[in-house]
């Protein structure tokens, strides 16, 4: 080989002019040509692909079979990879060897990321979906330019070591002029100050706050997130700061574009609460109200936003005075274009208890647009020892629910979590008829599975919603059973 | 005449021949031009030694120089890093480099000493048009290359850059 083959300088003048594939061929030339071309090679990747094929043989199989995205869409979606043994953890070669001497994921990352030039790798990337994925592997994104990203969604990491691990990923992730849309699950600084320079349109946090484990977030609530004034929807739990006796409303109207908004109130539970250190112990939290003033509270502090979609889950044991006294402070905002209302309630208690016409029409006179209801379908599972593990929708009284929906014209789908089959009545009113209903969906019954309740259900359903094609299969819908007993 | 001879200079390559250039044409060499900046008028009645380059070469690269004494400039952004792919060479250059591998080398040695970058860039695209499409023991053939990665080494590699292979 020439002398002149040798130097790194006209090495790299040579090899800029060559293609991915040619440069592919170089690398196994010779060790004088490997670190320039795999330099030159790894400059500009346009998938995630290359980092994987540094992977051992087993796993780059396997993966590839899940096809591995275009980079524009980076979803990283690891179920298969789940299912893999760690790569780097084998068995013993031998029964001389205790441990087998292979590297683990970060060491392994450590090396490709020193080895490989990254500086304009992954540049393009516009939308980044992490639905759940071991933290080791997100490393080849730390560093990315976040200059096009405009969408994050990062819904679950495996192996969190700390708090802030969640978002080391996306330490490197400094402008974000375009992101839009945001999905992430633990706050901390970063991920404020992400959210403060970004031009966000929608939101979703779902926080992870358990008073019994300390692991998990508890920081609150940012006000960055309020004081966004861009935002158009907006999912939010209310977080623990929300439930003390001293929260107040902040001193700044937010959220005045809002237009989208589903808000949990059933994120926090103070009934979970095992220490007795103020302010998160249960009896203060009894004692204090707080429960029903905070969703109070966040309502007030709107600027007057024009939704056109609310969603209120309410905790599993929410009382009727706290589901009214949320739904009356709902009005603050300008509810006359909200086409979607879903009201979910813990399985207790909720405003159709009682068939009370006068409540009825205060409700439905602020929701003249409404076309679709959803009420009592809450997807609690619930966790306590006492109960068997399952979901809980709350019972709905069919005439009741008739008569609240025929103060609503336009209504055209309601979805209901479970019609109880002991209230049902023998002659249903006619005047209560919804002839505009073109879907009931009734996630559950309880109660009617006996031959007399049963054709009560189906003569209601035949009356109240004669055009939902339900009368005729009444338990078609059936996807849960709630009382195994019937 | 007087003034033509008047711009001429004379370089000695590393085999102590001396070869008569007319200044501009010699000037296409950053390195050439530098120098005869910083000896003035001197320049004009001494040679100037290339102790890189053989007669031989120099030659060569004072024929290149000849040919492409009216060039513009190099715009700016040439000199950086573009990333362009295209190794697309003039006619008349791609005739000029047409000589064996060690002269080609010289060549770009000599360029690159010289500081003489199109003349450089045309060397470095021959040699990546030597190697396109080539398998790595073709490459090896080409330029005379001993194969130095044990076979474990060389799958090793072919499997971590495999992605590249359809590209």
């Amino acid at each position: 080989m020439h002398s002149s083959l040798q130097l790194d300088e006209i090495q790299r003048l040579i090899f800029k002019s060559l293609s991915p594939r040619d440069l592919a061929q170089l690398v196994r030339t010779c060790k004088a040509f490997f670190h320039v071309a795999t330099d030159e090679l790894w400059k500009t990747i346009n998938s995630f692909s290359p980092f994987l094929s540094c992977l051992p043989p087993d796993f780059q199989y396997r993966y590839r079979k899940l096809q591995v995205p275009k980079v524009q869409n980076l979803f990283l979606e690891s179920r298969a990879v789940m299912a893999l043994p760690p790569p780097f953890r084998s068995k013993p070669k031998s029964k001389a060897t205790k441990y087998n001497p292979e590297k683990t994921w970060e060491e392994l990352w450590e090396e490709i990321t020193k080895l490989r030039s990254m500086s304009e790798s992954l540049s393009n990337l516009r939308r980044l979906r992490i639905p759940n994925v071991e933290e080791r592997l997100l490393v080849p994104l730390t560093g990315k330019p976040g200059s096009n990203l405009t969408q994050i969604h990062i819904q679950f990491i495996q192996n969190r070591q700390t708090q802030s691990a969640t978002l080391k990923a996306l330490d490197g992730i400094q402008y974000t002029p375009k992101l839009e849309s945001l999905f992430m699950r633990d706050v901390d600084a970063h991920l404020v100050d992400l959210i403060r320079q970004s031009p966000l349109k929608h939101l979703r946090l779902d926080l992870r706050i358990r008073c019994n484990m300390p692991q998990h977030n508890q920081s609150p609530l940012p006000h960055e997130i309020l004081q966004k004034s861009t935002l158009k929807n907006l999912t939010l739990g209310l977080t623990r700061d929300w439930y003390t006796p001293e929260i107040t409303a902040l001193n700044n109207k937010y959220l005045p574009a809002l237009q989208k908004l589903w808000l949990n109130l059933a994120a926090f539970d103070p009934g979970q609460c095992k220490h007795d250190k103020p302010p998160y112990n249960r009896k203060l939290h009894r004692a204090t109200n707080c429960g029903r003033r905070s969703p109070a509270v966040f309502f007030k502090g709107l600027d007057n936003p024009e939704l056109s979609l609310l969603n209120i889950k309410f905790p599993f044991e929410v009382t009727g005075r706290k589901f009214l006294d949320v739904v009356s402070a709902a009005n603050s905002c300008r509810l006359g274009n909200v086409t979607e209302l879903a009201l979910a309630g813990g399985g207790c208690t909720n405003f159709l208890d009682i068939l009370d016409h006068k409540l009825y029409r205060s409700i439905t006179a602020g929701l003249p647009a409404l076309e679709e209801l959803s009420l009592g379908y809450a997807d609690f599972y619930a966790n306590y020892p006492t109960y068997e593990q399952g979901i809980f929708y709350e019972r709905l009284l069919l005439h009741h629910l008739a008569a609240f929906r025929g103060m609503l014209p336009k209504i055209k789908e309601v979805s209901i979590g479970t019609i109880d089959g002991l209230t049902l009545e023998e002659r249903p009113r006619t005047e209560w008829v919804c002839v505009g209903v073109k879907s009931l969906r009734i996630s559950h019954h309880a109660d009617v599975y006996g031959e007399v309740n049963l054709s009560l259900l189906c003569r209601g359903l035949e009356i109240y919603f004669p055009n939902s094609g339900l009368a005729k299969h009444p338990l078609y819908r059936k996807e849960y059973m709630f009382n195994r007993e019937n | 005449m007087a003034a033509s001879e008047s711009t001429r200079i004379t370089l000695v390559s590393n085999d102590g021949a001396e070869v008569h250039v007319e200044r501009n044409v010699a000037e296409r060499s950053m390195l050439i031009k530098n120098m005869m900046e910083d000896l003035g008028e001197a320049a004009m009645t001494q040679s100037v030694p290339i102790p890189n380059v053989n007669e031989s070469v120099l030659k060569k690269v004072i024929e290149w120089c000849e040919h492409h004494k009216n060039d513009p400039p190099a715009a700016a952004d040439d000199d950086s890093d573009s990333r362009k792919k295209t190794t697309d060479i003039e006619e008349w250059d791609q005739k000029f480099m047409q000589v064996d591998q060690e002269m080609l080398f010289e060549i770009i040695l000599a360029s690159n000493y010289l500081d003489i970058k199109p003349l450089l860039d045309v060397g470095c695209k021959t040699v990546a048009n030597m190697i396109k499409g080539k398998s790595p023991e073709e490459i090896r053939k080409t330029f005379n290359i001993t194969n130095d990665f044990t076979p474990e080494e060389e799958e090793q590699i072919r499997r971590e850059n495999e992605w590249a292979e359809d590209r």
